[in-house]
């Protein structure tokens, strides 16, 4: 996560130049995902290397034992060691990234591909705008100029992902089908 | 940070919810429905412990 990419670099230095606005907004998310990403396949070799005892062409899963008392009786069971890990912590919890970005040019443009239909209509639909911008600069954590005069104020939220489909189908599997034991 | 799981109860069914960290700790967990108590066998602390250490590692370095 910590590790720079050209890309990364390369937005960095946008950021005081001047970039798209949907470049400005985009990146923040992109390393958020290209994190989270990294942070899963991460977790899914975890469990394969320490949930899962490789037997060559299959895996079996590492069961751990547990033990529970009912009316002074114990009685002991079986359980996958992945039921019991907290696994759906290695994702981003909630991000929260706040900036305020200053306009500093508009561009608008008509793309030159042809489109079917009327075309003088079509050319004002497809009109697109540009907006270029940068950071708004800082100082004493208050925003220089006021974004809602010359600038836009972004706020991105980003929630945590729930576990995938398959690892929690495995868990349910797993859970559901507890046989107790004497020993 | 939640580290709190659910298991159903070997007995009734009814979940349970459980700490990791309290079943590494000899916490025992209790069924609402019918006071069964869960904990962590002897046997396993070592398994679970090491496993929790590496999976601490693994967040640790994602973090970085």
């Amino acid at each position: 996560m910590a590790v720079l990419e050209k890309s990364n670099l390369n937005y960095l230095s946008s950021l005081s130049t001047g970039n798209s606005l949907e470049a400005l907004i985009s990146a923040p998310l992109t390393a958020i995902s290209k994190a989270n990403a990294m942070m899963l396949s991460g977790q899914a070799q975890f469990i394969l290397d320490f949930c899962f005892r490789n037997n060559g062409d299959s895996y079996s899963p590492v069961l751990i034992k547990m033990e529970y008392t009912k009316d002074g009786e114990k009685s002991y069971f079986h359980l996958p060691l992945l039921t019991i890990l907290p696994l759906n912590n290695l994702a981003v919890d909630k991000v929260d990234v706040n900036f305020c970005v200053e306009v500093t040019s508009t561009t608008t443009h008509v793309p030159s591909n042809p489109v079917r239909g009327n075309p003088a209509k079509s050319k004002v639909l497809r009109k697109k705008t540009r907006l270029g911008a940068k950071l708004a600069p800082k100082e004493n954590g208050k925003y220089k100029d006021n974004p809602s005069k010359n600038g836009i104020s972004v706020a991105i939220e980003a929630k945590q992902i729930p576990l995938a489909r398959g690892i929690t189908t495995l868990i349910d599997v797993y859970s559901k089908n507890i046989i107790t034991s004497e020993e | 940070m939640n580290t709190t799981s659910i298991i159903a109860c070997p007995a009734c069914g009814n979940p349970i919810s459980f700490d990791i960290y309290g079943l590494l700790a000899g916490k025992r967990f209790c069924c609402s429905h019918c006071s069964a108590a869960l904990a962590l066998s002897s046997e396993s602390y070592g398994v679970v412990g090491n496993t929790m250490q590496k999976f601490e590692a693994l967040k640790a370095s994602a973090g970085r």
